[in-house]
């Protein structure tokens, strides 16, 4: 508490030596020298410490420091270059981000819609079929060779057998027929045992002749272009604005 | 030719205008660069940069008068400066106290009519830039440019970019620390107080 009112009678102190107090203040200041010697004493000292500043020698520059013609076009071109360097790495950053926006985040949107609006589509009543999964407005189902479970569960016994014997099949029950009630039996279509395919020369690179698992995780490698040049341009546009900032710091003081 | 033609001429490369400037305020800003700094060959490098700074920045100059301006351009660079120096500390050629005289050009240059004079200019002066140098390196640009280089405490706010309110707190600590500090060298008062009698 003493320190502060100390603190502010020296701030008060020191406006009055420089003749910047309002009348009243430079009374109030007036009435606090005339009583307190201890406040004397401290204008003196802050009187002297003013005087000898100011008789101080001045000191002359040692040499000119105007500008050559040749060292004003350097710092012409620096003027004109930073701010260039730094827009075009912010401009960088800007289009790296921007492809990324639309490269990765659409999908991750249309993947959460699509699965709610089927889901609603399920539950809505007398909601029509989609085309793409109906035949004359019948829903498809497809069984993939397997004794369907009607509801009942389990069922899934026979699975491993019948996709290893390459068998499928598509059932299309009849308008109107409630499809549990269906047996598999009817408007089944079933396809056996693919043949491998032969006589194409090589497909996606891979001859017949050789295995095809072993051949495409060998030969073809999978390359995200796209990902590489975004990262690429936005470390491009970082290091560029980066430097941008250091060299504005360094020089632009 | 006023100082907003010239700035003018300036920003339209005319390098002559620039240095028309340069010529009216190199002694303020290097002897405010001196008093930072301490150091004559820091000072004039930082002067140097100080200049550079401020044609690089002409276009950014939107006050009315050039010397707060051109002054903080200085403040900065000499900010830079002590920030540098406290990260690799250099050994000064120059005495820092007057026990450790040194002759060289800087002291030379304060030529004055008789040997006592100088003498106690010089130590004087040595005094001062010790004391400063005690100081933190706001209170010390405030003082200086108030107390060395006597300008009012509007243009000081301007040139620094401080409140008004914080220029008149730092001024009359950095007098009381500068008074402190100079109990030491107070026989250099009756010399400088002559000095002055006999300037008058």
């Amino acid at each position: 508490m003493r320190s502060q009112v100390n603190l502010d009678r020296l701030n008060l102190l020191s406006e009055y030596l420089d003749g910047r107090l309002q009348p009243k203040e430079q009374a109030r200041v007036d009435a606090l020298l005339a009583s307190e010697p201890d406040a004397r004493n401290e204008l003196a000292a802050l009187h002297s410490v003013r005087k000898l500043l100011r008789s101080a020698p001045h000191r002359t520059a040692p040499r000119n420091f105007i500008l050559k013609p040749h060292v004003a076009r350097t710092i012409h071109r620096d003027r004109v270059a930073i701010p260039l360097l730094g827009t075009s790495g912010l401009l960088s950053i800007g289009v790296a981000l921007t492809l990324f926006l639309f490269a990765y985040i659409p999908k991750a949107i249309q993947s959460e819609p699509s699965s709610i609006s089927s889901f609603a589509m399920e539950q809505a009543p007398g909601a029509p079929a989609p085309a793409a999964y109906s035949i004359n407005g019948e829903p498809i189902i497809i069984t993939w060779g397997v004794p369907a479970a009607g509801g009942r569960g389990g069922g899934g016994g026979e699975w491993e057998s019948a996709v290893s014997a390459g068998t499928f099949s598509v059932k299309m029950p009849a308008a109107g027929a409630p499809s549990e009630q269906a047996t598999p039996q009817t408007d089944t279509m079933a396809v056996t045992d693919y043949p491998p395919i032969t006589g194409t020369g090589p497909i996606l690179g891979v001859s017949e002749t050789t295995t095809a698992g072993k051949d495409i995780a060998r030969n073809i490698t999978m390359v995200n272009y796209r990902g590489i040049g975004i990262n690429l341009l936005l470390l491009c546009g970082l290091m560029l604005s980066a430097t941008a900032y250091l060299l504005k710091r360094r020089r632009y003081r | 030719m006023d100082e907003i033609a010239l700035i003018t001429a300036a920003r339209q490369g005319d390098t002559d205008a620039f240095n028309r400037l340069v010529l009216t305020y190199q002694d303020m800003a290097y002897n405010m660069a001196y008093r930072m700094l301490g150091e004559v060959s820091r000072a004039e490098e930082c002067t140097q940069d100080a200049f550079f700074a401020a044609y690089r920045n002409l276009n950014s100059f939107r006050g009315s008068s050039f010397k707060p301006w051109v002054l903080r351009m200085v403040h900065n660079a000499c900010i830079d400066e002590l920030r540098r120096r406290k990260r690799r500390p250099l050994v000064p050629l120059e005495p820092l106290h007057h026990d450790e005289e040194v002759e060289s050009p800087a002291w030379l240059a304060d030529t004055s009519p008789t040997p006592e004079e100088a003498a106690a200019t010089r130590e004087l002066d040595q005094a001062i830039t010790h004391c400063l140098k005690t100081l933190p390196p706001d209170a010390r640009s405030v003082i200086v440019l108030v107390d060395v280089e006597e300008l009012g405490y509007e243009e000081v706010a301007a040139t620094l970019r401080t409140p008004l309110g914080t220029v008149k707190s730092r001024l009359a600590r950095a007098r009381q620390k500068m008074q402190d500090c100079l109990q030491g060298f107070m026989e250099l008062l009756p010399a400088v107080e002559r000095l002055d009698r006999e300037g008058k």
